[in-house]
């Protein structure tokens, strides 16, 4: 069994390591040491964006996964819910509006991206306090009105503002990694780091959670602090995300669902998966993005949003198949 | 032991619960009773530390319930849902292993001891063809067994249930009945909310009828057709058959 996932994460890594060799310019080996257009497209361009699309994929899975556990529900992410869009129409008006404040060393931008986040959640949970229920109708209902709500928000400022920005905030929109040099990478990072490390230090608490409010209780656990806790962390990393490649969407959904049924109910490899398998998951689709029909870039929230929709169809046919309609 | 002190409860401005008093102690079989709304459930989320915002005071072994934490009181009772929730896929083995979060300090993984508890529960109760399953894939009596396991493992001496027999076919209830016996004989103290009235009241040590919010009775159990009639507007007949209280409806 364990050299069946070696061989996995062998695979995984191999892929990581070639991906950016190939594109619309073939990178050789032998140009990397040297400077010139071959080395500067494979360090400063495909290597931080292979970077950036794992640590993003990776974040998004795991903030994907967490919230499935909180909510009891596998088809609630953050971007099923609308926290992302959320989250976008708060750096969509921040861009137009060219405001910018600088917090803690924190470019605003992500400060407008993890305080949209965290406004959605909180809505969410309003929600659900005042019908006293986290049904997947609660759920998945509000989360559509959300998002139909901060779609129009953002065609609105659009609409109204700075019509030079709107391509490019357009662009942002779709989705997209192309980042040139680290800067994002290294912001990222550390973050990404902080949030895999304090997923794995509350995996019981996310397994207790994951039986409802009274069974976590029952188990001595104080559910509202943790909730509220990581609620903020999830807000925070996925504002951030968000912030710098738009609202990807559908990697939550999907990476999870499938951890799920290789690992079937073992949340540790599970988790473990979901960290993995989600980076490399967007690394993959990125360079589908690159190379579907070249020389154009697809956007790579396009691609996860045609493989997440029908994706998520499936799963609530399924769901509501088996629970036979509640 | 459990001490409740003239509790009154409201929700959205409705009296749930009435000036109630009463004292669980230890080793006791308790049945409360009372007609849907009576607020049963509500009593026994305030005795377990879920609702904390109620008016008076109780206490759990002499420690105000407000103020314990969640962790210690789940060292001490244990609350049983009438359903329990996990809609994700998730094993039995997990949920059992809850059992020991009370103990686990935070950041740290569950000890070896742990997992020797866990053994010996698991063995007692036959559940090891369980371990690795889905909890979605158990039947209802399955499903409340486990629960139940993991009260076991949780190492509590007091155990609340929530209606346990609801849903249950006929031999998953005598199940129940034949484990929650076993269980107060090994001292075990229990607290259990439940309309099968007929299926505990021979087994049951002390009674408690609600209804509307307030006390009709808490003592010692008897039968009392006047007392039982006030609870739920009906008469209840006893017969008792070679030394066992058999109890129905009357027509």
């Amino acid at each position: 069994m364990n050299k069946k996932y070696a061989l996995i994460a062998a695979a995984g890594v191999l892929i990581l390591v070639l991906l950016p060799f190939f594109g619309v310019i073939k990178i050789d080996l032998s140009t990397l040491g040297r400077s010139g257009t071959g080395s500067f497209i494979f360090w400063q361009l495909r290597v931080p964006r292979t970077l950036l699309a794992f640590l993003v994929g990776s974040t998004l899975a795991v903030a994907g996964l967490i919230f499935q556990n909180l909510f009891k529900n596998s088809l609630a992410t953050p971007y099923t819910l609308g926290v992302s869009s959320g989250a976008a129409a708060a750096v969509v008006t921040a861009m137009k509006l060219k405001l910018s404040i600088v917090f803690l060393g924190l470019n605003g931008i992500y400060i407008f991206g993890f305080t949209g986040a965290l406004i959605t959640i909180f809505i969410i949970l309003g929600i659900a306090r005042a019908v006293k229920s986290f049904s997947i109708y609660t759920l998945l209902m509000s989360g559509i009105a959300l998002n139909f709500f901060f779609s129009s928000f953002i065609l609105l400022v659009q609409y109204l503002l700075n019509f030079t920005e709107t391509v490019s905030v357009l662009r942002w929109l779709m989705g997209g990694l192309s980042i040139t040099g680290y800067s994002e990478v290294v912001f990222l990072a550390p973050l990404y780091l902080f949030f895999i490390i304090v997923t794995w230090l509350v995996k019981d608490e996310l397994i207790l959670a994951s039986g409802g409010d009274q069974f976590a209780y029952s188990k001595g656990m104080n559910v509202k602090q943790f909730r509220i806790f990581i609620f903020i962390t999830v807000s925070f990393v996925v504002g951030v995300v968000v912030s710098i490649s738009g609202p990807i969407g559908f990697v939550g959904l999907i990476v999870p669902h499938i951890s799920r049924l290789i690992f079937k109910h073992d949340f540790k490899p599970v988790l473990i998966f979901t960290i993995f398998s989600g980076g490399l998951m967007l690394v993959i689709t990125d360079f589908l993005a690159r190379m579907l029909i070249p020389p154009v870039e697809i956007p790579v929230g396009i691609i996860t949003s045609f493989m997440g929709a029908p994706f998520f169809l499936f799963v609530l046919i399924s769901r509501l198949k088996k629970s036979g309609g509640t | 032991m459990i001490d409740i002190k003239n509790i009154s409860y409201q929700l959205n401005k409705k009296k749930i619960l009435d000036n109630i008093s009463l004292t669980v102690e230890p080793g006791e079989f308790r049945l409360i009773i009372g007609p849907n709304g009576a607020g049963k459930t509500t009593l026994l989320k305030i005795m377990s530390g879920i609702i904390r915002d109620f008016d008076g005071y109780a206490a759990l072994q002499g420690k105000d319930i407000k103020h314990i934490s969640f962790k210690e009181s789940a060292q001490i009772l244990s609350y049983q849902p009438q359903f329990d929730e996990f809609a994700l896929p998730i094993r039995v083995k997990e949920i059992l292993m809850a059992g020991r979060y009370p103990y686990k300090s935070f950041f740290k993984n569950y000890t070896d001891q742990d997992q020797v508890i866990f053994d010996r529960i698991v063995r007692e109760m036959d559940l090891e063809p369980f371990l690795e399953r889905d909890i979605s894939t158990l039947s209802g009596g399955e499903r409340k067994k486990v629960m139940l396991a993991s009260a076991f493992i949780q190492d509590v001496s007091i155990i609340l249930f929530d209606e346990p027999f609801t849903f249950l076919d006929p031999e998953a209830v005598a199940n129940l009945r034949n484990l929650m016996l076993t269980m107060n004989r090994m001292g075990k103290t229990l607290v259990v909310v439940s309309h099968n009235f007929e299926i505990l009241f021979p087994i049951v040590t002390k009674l408690t009828a609600l209804k509307a919010g307030k006390l009709i009775y808490s003592g010692d159990k008897v039968f009392d057709k006047a007392m039982l009639k006030e609870t739920y507007n009906t008469f209840f007949q006893r017969i008792l058959h070679e030394g066992k209280e058999i109890l129905f409806l009357d027509e």
